[in-house]
């Protein structure tokens, strides 16, 4: 059991409370600061964005880092009995109710320094796929593409597996699949979906572009795998040369694969 | 005076490469640089030559080949489109054909994106770039073609300093996305060029003409339209009085910066053309809006402003739209 007595050289005093108080604030404040400038700097340039967003994470760690060393420094100076029982205490809390909250805050510490991610990747963590655009002390956010916030728990980072689709980079390779019926001229439709890439506005330049074909028993599929200029323009990417590649294919009597999937046989019936 | 040419593939020299019977020469350049001039030069050096400036037609011609040909302005062989590489397809196949010399000039914003999709270069046994312009050498160019003669002063104390101060904005936390102006020291790139060009104080006339080069990236059709407009509204010039006639920072918003996207690479554009390569874009607003920003001139074909190429450059390579 731990009593009060080996506490008792605690400075709890109101002046000590409120001035712990106002570092949480100021370091809060000043995260959210360095959150801001650093971002809208990391917006003005698509080349550099990526190295701009990386210090964010990394400053927010170090301004939380040194509030709590400032604050616990003073209010903690313990003999060894206390730093004893202080630890007992630290033990029991984490065993029974912050084992949670502890591994999220040692995982942000592991994300910030091994950088499986940064700020400004399209990332895949658990369920989620999105942009992150904050690797928070306890769970990092995601924008997912349907415009969600997600807040994913920093310790699935580290048991579970992260996929970076760009990696730091500010560009990222897209995959765009075409369908075509199997009697299509292939060679054309593979032609026109290559131009749509190349005319593409979204599409990175001097990035290497590949257009392959994979036959199925039913249809065809023109693969490209081609750069994006911007990451938020993956989905309008494939968009563009899709729909372009689409109206080509109806210009010119392309046949793709017919689109009504057959109803089942309960859904007839019924 | 002809604009000076770098070698990138085969002859070091123009005229070393126009000697050979069967040579084909492409001369690369930025929108108003003087491609024409280069052309003129290889006209002069060859015997009797066709010469035919490419169009922005929907069917550009395809002159034979069998006397020696000089074709201005051959980006307008493709178009920025699905479909819109035949004519340039056909132009390459004839080129793989031909017996006498030919000798082209591209847009380089279209030369290098026609070399990454097409392996344009491949094409050509010569290519010459024509590189940017020294400070000198653009005050010999505009001086050469523009008919006036302006006096030149310091700001401020009349004397030459290498601190100057610049506006920045700060974006502001916790606000609205506002931001605050603040001037800040810096250094005068102008007179630090200036001194390292010539080891002393530069004069004023100097870095008036650093000052133009640096705003023109040493384009000499973009430095005589910033200097007609220099010299149209003052006698006496200072430094700071020369400007692009339109802001580097402005942002057009992206359906403007499509159309410059289109604009930039070939210069001059059908609005037919300009119609089918951004089919989404409201063509009539959007063109008026640019022509208002002095970037183009709204008319049919729609054609680029040399005032207007720097902000248009940095608007498309800020969304990493330029090749």
């Amino acid at each position: 059991m731990v009593t009060a007595e080996p506490l008792a050289g605690l400075r709890l005093d109101a002046a000590t409370i409120s001035g712990a108080a106002v570092a949480l604030v100021v370091a809060v404040l000043l995260a959210r600061a360095v959150r801001v400038v650093l971002g809208a700097l990391a917006e003005r340039s698509v080349e550099y964005g990526p190295a701009i967003r990386l210090a964010i994470p990394l400053t927010k760690f170090l301004i939380y880092g040194l509030a709590i060393f400032w604050i616990l420094g003073p209010l903690f100076r313990l003999s060894q009995t206390q730093a004893l029982a202080f630890s007992g205490v630290l033990g029991a809390a984490l065993g029974f109710g912050l084992k949670d909250l502890f591994a999220n805050v040692v995982s942000g510490l592991i994300v910030v320094f091994e950088m499986p991610y940064q700020v400004g990747d399209w990332i895949e963590l658990g369920d989620h796929y999105g942009e992150v655009v904050d690797v928070g002390v306890r769970a990092t956010r995601l924008q997912t593409p349907d415009d969600d916030l997600v807040a994913v728990p920093n310790s699935l980072a580290i048991t579970d597996s992260v996929s970076n689709a760009n990696a730091g980079s500010s560009e990222m390779l897209v995959v765009t699949e075409v369908f075509v019926a199997n009697d299509a001229d292939l060679g054309r439709a593979r032609e026109l979906v290559e131009e749509a890439v190349y005319t593409s506005r979204h599409l990175a330049p001097n990035r290497p572009v590949t257009v392959f074909v994979e036959d199925a028993p039913r249809y065809r599929t023109i693969r490209a795998k081609a750069y994006v200029n911007d990451l938020g323009d993956q989905f309008a990417f494939e968009s563009d040369v899709t729909r372009r590649a689409l109206r080509e294919f109806e210009a010119e009597g392309i046949p793709v694969p017919p689109s009504a999937v057959p109803a089942m046989p309960s859904e007839r019936e019924s | 005076m002809a604009p000076p040419l770098d070698s990138e593939k085969g002859a070091d020299r123009l005229a070393d490469a126009l000697d050979a019977t069967d040579s084909t020469v492409a001369v690369v350049g930025p929108p108003f640089a003087g491609r024409e001039s280069i052309l003129d030069r290889a006209a002069t050096a060859l015997d009797a030559p066709t010469r035919v400036r490419i169009t922005p037609d929907d069917d550009p011609a395809l002159p034979d080949a069998d006397r020696p040909l000089i074709l201005d302005d051959c980006h307008h062989y493709y178009a920025h489109r699905i479909g819109g590489f035949e004519a340039l397809d056909r132009f390459l196949d004839r080129l793989a054909s031909a017996s006498g010399r030919v000798v082209t000039s591209w847009n380089r914003y279209s030369w290098n994106y026609l070399d990454a999709v097409r392996d344009l270069s491949d094409a050509f046994r010569h290519v010459f770039t024509m590189p940017s312009l020294s400070a000198d050498e653009i005050a010999t160019e505009v001086r050469s073609t523009v008919d006036a003669d302006p006096s030149f002063e310091h700001p401020g104390d009349g004397r030459a300093s290498l601190v100057t101060s610049v506006e920045y904005r700060v974006p502001v936390p916790f606000s609205d996305g506002s931001s605050r102006a603040v001037r800040l020291p810096t250094v005068d790139i102008d007179y630090l060029t200036g001194w390292l060009r010539r080891r002393e104080s530069p004069t004023a006339e100097a870095l008036v003409f650093e000052r133009l080069a640096r705003l023109a990236d040493g384009n000499p059709g973009v430095a005589r339209a910033v200097w007609e407009q220099c010299v149209a509204s003052a006698d006496v010039l200072t430094p700071s009085d020369v400007s692009l006639p339109v802001e580097r920072g402005l942002d057009v918003g992206d359906d403007a910066a499509r159309v410059l996207g289109v604009l930039v690479p070939k210069e001059v554009v059908t609005r037919h053309e300009l119609a089918a390569v951004v089919p989404d874009v409201a063509l009539t607003r959007t063109l008026r809006l640019l022509a208002d920003g002095d970037f183009v001139v709204d008319d049919d074909p729609v054609r680029l402003r040399p005032g207007g190429l720097p902000s248009a450059t940095d608007t498309l390579e800020r969304r990493r739209w330029l090749w």
